[in-house]
């Protein structure tokens, strides 16, 4: 067994183990699941460290899984899944970090969220159409249960608006990658679900994929019909306009460590699917459909922003600025130019480890508050220096402060949108451009409001006990601020995997 | 003659031998009669697996060959590979059954022996009708099944619900017999001949009374549709699952509408196999309907048996894909999915089985369950899962097989359909969840006592589930050779 098998097991054994502990030992059961999170990130960065650029696959695992329907158990590990990895090992890690407060179940809490961050692994990892399906369908289920019941508020209906909205995005997604199958043998004859033998086929065969289809009489060419199925199935899990009014209940009815990996990894599953398939598989298809998704994508960045300014819950403010965000990475795919991608995937790091950030000191804050109004704070910077200085320093992130992560991720994104092949890309970067400056009011007044301003006894029963962050949870903020600094000063790191994994995408798109 | 060693003959000496017994039990038998059908059938399926027999006989051709002199004998019933199928997939239910009912029966009523009798008998019935090669021993068989059923789903016989579920089923089951004989007697007398491959060639030749023919082929299809319960022929599943004894309506939803899937595999791809574009348009229309209303309706359900009976109804309608595919990769699919929903099915069956209070199966018995009974809640929640295709439980796999079957034959409208009908499921099989789990349970907090007998059907429901899910090659494998042996 390979280390990519590992980084996907370890988590769902550890899950077992855990299912198996008596529910008194809680001590035991923390420890695991630290333990396996941080043997997590040790394996990433192994990985990370042995990589080699160049543009192959390593570290690659195969066997058959079912013969008949050209299933094979296929990982490999590639650029862009390399920093992927890292990123959900470090976000796990935290997130764990973030929830020792858990006292109700914690035994079932601890086991789904490690299944949950297993089958993230597998996502990024897989080389195959189905196993890549497979493990998608592992990551987002275990969601219904740990918003169901162990949320806040609304829990119920948000769990159930989330699971039905993502699983019919998943939905969709089968049916898109079960046609990609069959057109794939009408052409080939090879009854295969093998990801890189079709990006392979698709660049020295170019009449794969140009079928017609017959919807109700109509003569559908199969990208045009493909790709919108692909893009809005793996859309809803990325926020995309209109699709996206899952992701502020979810995320505000949803416990810190859950906010935390659903906004911070989770999400950049859809963008990452969308690459990785939309774009690998139907350039066609994407250059067909590339404006009206942009549109949808700037309707994303523009009324996250806005939303996001009226909002008075501290959670719902930072997932409509999610929905913003997400929308700068939804944008770079469909600007469809080198730089532009790549900025989408450093864009998803970014957003990843600064959401991280955001949900665990919201998190903080709720445990000494109780409560998430930002008009029943305010100078709290007297009791709560650490938690002050680490959301200001996630909000300068979001703003994109250069710097910090965010910066370079977003220019980038600009900057490949200006130049791509349609002109109207032009307008929507510079309507983009600007919406970052609704980002800044937004998150400059929610560092007021809460941190800043009188700091008045009678406001909140729980300010005369108020205590800055534990220091534990200090350990688990700092880590994610050094990644976004890190991430900030010096994106070539990442961005040069990042290129490497894009290679074949940009192959096939003809860049 | 050594047929008569089949899995099917001796699943009737079996049932002989049920009923002989308690002439010679004393009468504190209880225990004793679950016990000799549970190995009795064991012995059988490891028999089968052991001395696969394949082979065709012509027992009881002279009976109906005397109508038809032009095209010759035939074979009324054969053990080949689909039939092998459907015997040991029939064999499990009934182990399964039977493990659901050792302690449920025993509390309700004190006529044991006739229970497992006629489980024993229609299990049989069904066998032999997976087994027919022409319609009339398909259907006499058809009919041995039926009754017993018909007896099983009034067999508490002070239970107004039970009485009212046997009535009910009894007379639409009657009704809708009596038009499929009608409509084999048209194909009769297009065809002139019973036999599913004489069908097949005489149909080739095409100078029959095609208008006799397709009537036929159509009322035939409607006595299917009602015994898979398809919309809008359901309208009595969620009546007679209700009120039928639960071990019976757990075989009601899965052995008989199993049967009826390998019955209906074998018309559509021999007999019926040139006058597809009927059958599939019926079929079309059915599935259509079964995904909306099934799923639909399900939503407002909160007796636990009813939202069952409409969860089956959206789940033949994504069966019956597979059959409407017309391909051998649609069968392979269909035949894949029915294990998994036979394991899935009666594990949530089991679980309702050992919860339910008053005989009420409502929803609030499954608050607080994830508190009050651990292993129990994990095994509904699994079945569940599987029911909503999540993996790695063998649902998943089926769902994901038989979409392929249904886009190979590029049925996309009929896909998109099944898409919405997958999200509609989600939001009843998530409520069940959110029962167990989120919903506290309103008085009784007390650890749940389950026997035995049901923590083993449990676990091999389990097993089963996590196996053909995981490992699926296997399966796969053997569901593609009968696919192709066809």
């Amino acid at each position: 067994m390979g280390p990519l098998s590992l980084l996907v097991i370890i988590p769902i054994i550890a899950a077992i183990v855990i299912i198996c502990l008596p529910k008194e030992n809680k001590f035991a059961i923390r420890a695991i699941a630290t333990g396996t999170a941080f043997v997590t990130v040790v394996i990433s960065f192994l990985l990370l460290a042995k990589f080699q650029k160049g543009g192959d696959l390593q570290f690659v695992e195969q066997f058959t899984w079912v013969k008949e329907l050209g299933i094979d158990y296929y990982l490999a590990l590639d650029g862009m899944g390399v920093v992927l990895c890292v990123l959900n090992s470090v976000i796990l890690f935290c997130g764990i970090l973030s929830s020792y407060n858990i006292e109700d179940r914690t035994k079932e809490y601890f086991a789904l969220l490690l299944i949950l961050a297993g089958g993230v692994f597998g996502v990024f990892l897989s080389y195959d159409l189905f196993i890549f399906f497979l493990f998608y369908e592992v990551a987002v289920l275990p969601m219904y249960l740990l918003i169901g019941v162990w949320g806040t508020g609304q829990k119920e209906y948000a769990a159930m608006k989330l699971t039905l909205m993502l699983l019919f995005g998943s939905a969709l997604i089968m049916v898109a990658l079960l046609a990609i199958y069959w057109s794939f043998f009408n052409v080939t004859g090879q009854l295969t679900f093998n990801l890189k033998t079709m990006m392979d086929a698709l660049h020295s065969n170019p009449t794969l994929f140009q079928e017609n289809i017959n919807i109700l009489g109509y003569q559908i060419h199969f990208q045009t019909l493909i790709y919108p199925m692909v893009f809005m199935g793996f859309g809803v899990l990325s926020g995309l306009f209109p699709f996206h009014t899952w992701s502020p209940d979810g995320h505000a009815s949803a416990p810190t460590a859950v906010s935390m990996l659903h906004a911070g990894v989770l999400m950049k599953l859809g963008a990452f699917g969308i690459i990785r398939i939309g774009l690998a598989l139907l350039p066609d298809g994407a250059a067909t459909w590339a404006l009206p998704f942009a549109l949808l994508t700037l309707i994303n960045i523009v009324y996250g922003a806005l939303a996001a300014m009226n909002q008075t819950d501290l959670k719902y403010i930072v997932a409509y600025s999610s929905v913003s965000h997400m929308g700068i990475v939804n944008l770079g795919i469909c600007a469809m130019t080198i730089e532009s991608i790549q900025g989408s995937v450093l864009q998803m790091i970014s957003h990843g480890m600064m959401t991280g950030l955001f949900f665990g000191l919201i998190g903080i804050i709720y445990s000494r508050l109780h409560t998430r109004d930002i008009r029943k704070m305010g100078g709290i910077v007297q009791k709560m220096p650490f938690a002050t200085m680490a959301f200001t320093f996630a909000g300068f992130a979001s703003l994109g402060l250069p710097g910090l992560s965010g910066f370079a991720a977003e220019v980038m994104v600009f900057m490949g949108t200006v130049q791509a092949k349609l002109p109207a890309f032009q307008w929507i970067a510079v309507v983009a451009c600007i919406s970052v400056v609704f980002t800044a009011i937004y998150i400059l007044r929610s560092i007021q409001k809460i941190f800043y301003g009188p700091f008045e006894i009678e406001k909140n029963q729980y300010f005369a006990t108020l205590t800055d962050a534990t220091s534990i949870e200090k350990t688990a903020m700092s880590i994610l601020m050094g990644f976004i600094l890190l991430i900030g000063l010096y994106p070539a790191f990442t961005v040069r995997y990042i290129f490497d994994g894009l290679l074949p995408v940009f192959r096939n798109l003809g860049l | 003659m050594e047929l008569l060693t089949a899995p099917e003959f001796l699943t009737a000496y079996l049932a002989l031998i049920i009923i002989l017994s308690e002439f010679f039990l004393k009468k504190n038998h209880q225990n004793i009669i679950p016990a000799i059908t549970i190995s009795g059938a064991l012995l059988i399926l490891t028999l089968s697996f052991a001395f696969p027999l394949l082979g065709d006989t012509s027992l009881f051709t002279s009976l109906f060959n005397n109508f038809d002199t032009s095209l010759g004998k035939f074979i009324t019933y054969s053990s080949d590979h689909l039939s092998l199928f459907g015997s040991r997939l029939l064999l499990v239910c009934l182990i399964l059954c039977t493990l659901m009912s050792w302690d449920y029966v025993q509390k309700k009523t004190k006529n044991i022996c006739e229970f497992y009798a006629l489980l024993t008998f229609a299990t049989c019935g069904l066998m032999f009708m997976v087994s027919a090669q022409e319609l009339m021993t398909f259907f006499v068989s058809l009919e041995t099944a039926s009754m017993c059923l018909y007896a099983l789903s009034a067999y508490f016989k002070d239970n107004d619900y039970s009485l009212e579920a046997g009535m009910k089923y009894f007379l639409m089951g009657a009704s809708f017999s009596a038009l499929m004989l009608y409509g084999i007697v048209l194909v009769y007398g297009a065809c002139g001949t019973t036999s599913y491959t004489q069908i097949a060639k005489v149909c080739l030749l095409g100078n029959q009374n095609v208008a006799l023919l397709y009537v036929g082929v159509i009322l035939i299809c409607i006595g299917f549709a009602f015994k898979l319960s398809l919309a809008p022929f359901h309208m009595w599943a969620p009546d007679v699952l209700q009120g039928a004894p639960t071990p019976i309506s757990a075989y009601l939803s899965v052995a008989s509408k199993a049967a009826g899937f390998m019955v209906l595999i074998r018309l559509t791809s021999i007999a019926f196999v040139s006058m597809s574009m009927v059958w599939v348009k019926f079929f079309l229309i059915c599935a259509v309907l079964s995904m909306i209303l099934g799923n639909l309706i399900a939503v407002r359900q909160k007796n636990m048996k009813r939202l069952m009976a409409y969860s089956s109804i959206g789940q033949v309608s994504y069966l019956i894909m597979g059959i409407i595919a017309a391909n051998n990769f649609g069968i392979s699919a269909l035949l894949y999915f029915l294990v998994s929903y036979v394991f899935t099915n009666l594990a949530i069956f089991m679980v309702i089985a050992n919860i339910s209070k008053h005989d009420g199966d409502d929803m609030s018995d499954f608050y607080g369950l994830s508190k009050r009974a651990p292993f129990v809640a994990m095994v509904a929640t699994l079945g569940i899962l599987s029911l909503c295709g999540i993996p790695p439980m063998s649902g998943f796999f089926a769902k994901f097989y038989i979409f392929a079957a249904a886009i190979k034959a590029k049925y996309f409208t009929l896909v998109f359909f099944a898409l919405i009908a997958t999200t509609v499921s989600l939001f009843y099989y998530l409520n069940v969840l959110r029962a167990m789990y989120i919903e506290k349970s309103e008085n009784d907090d007390s650890p749940l006592v389950i026997s035995s007998s049901s923590q083993a059907g449990m676990w091999v429901c389990l097993i089963g589930m996590l196996y053909f899910g995981l490992f699926p090659q296997g399966l796969v494998t053997f569901c593609t050779e009968v696919a192709s042996s066809l």
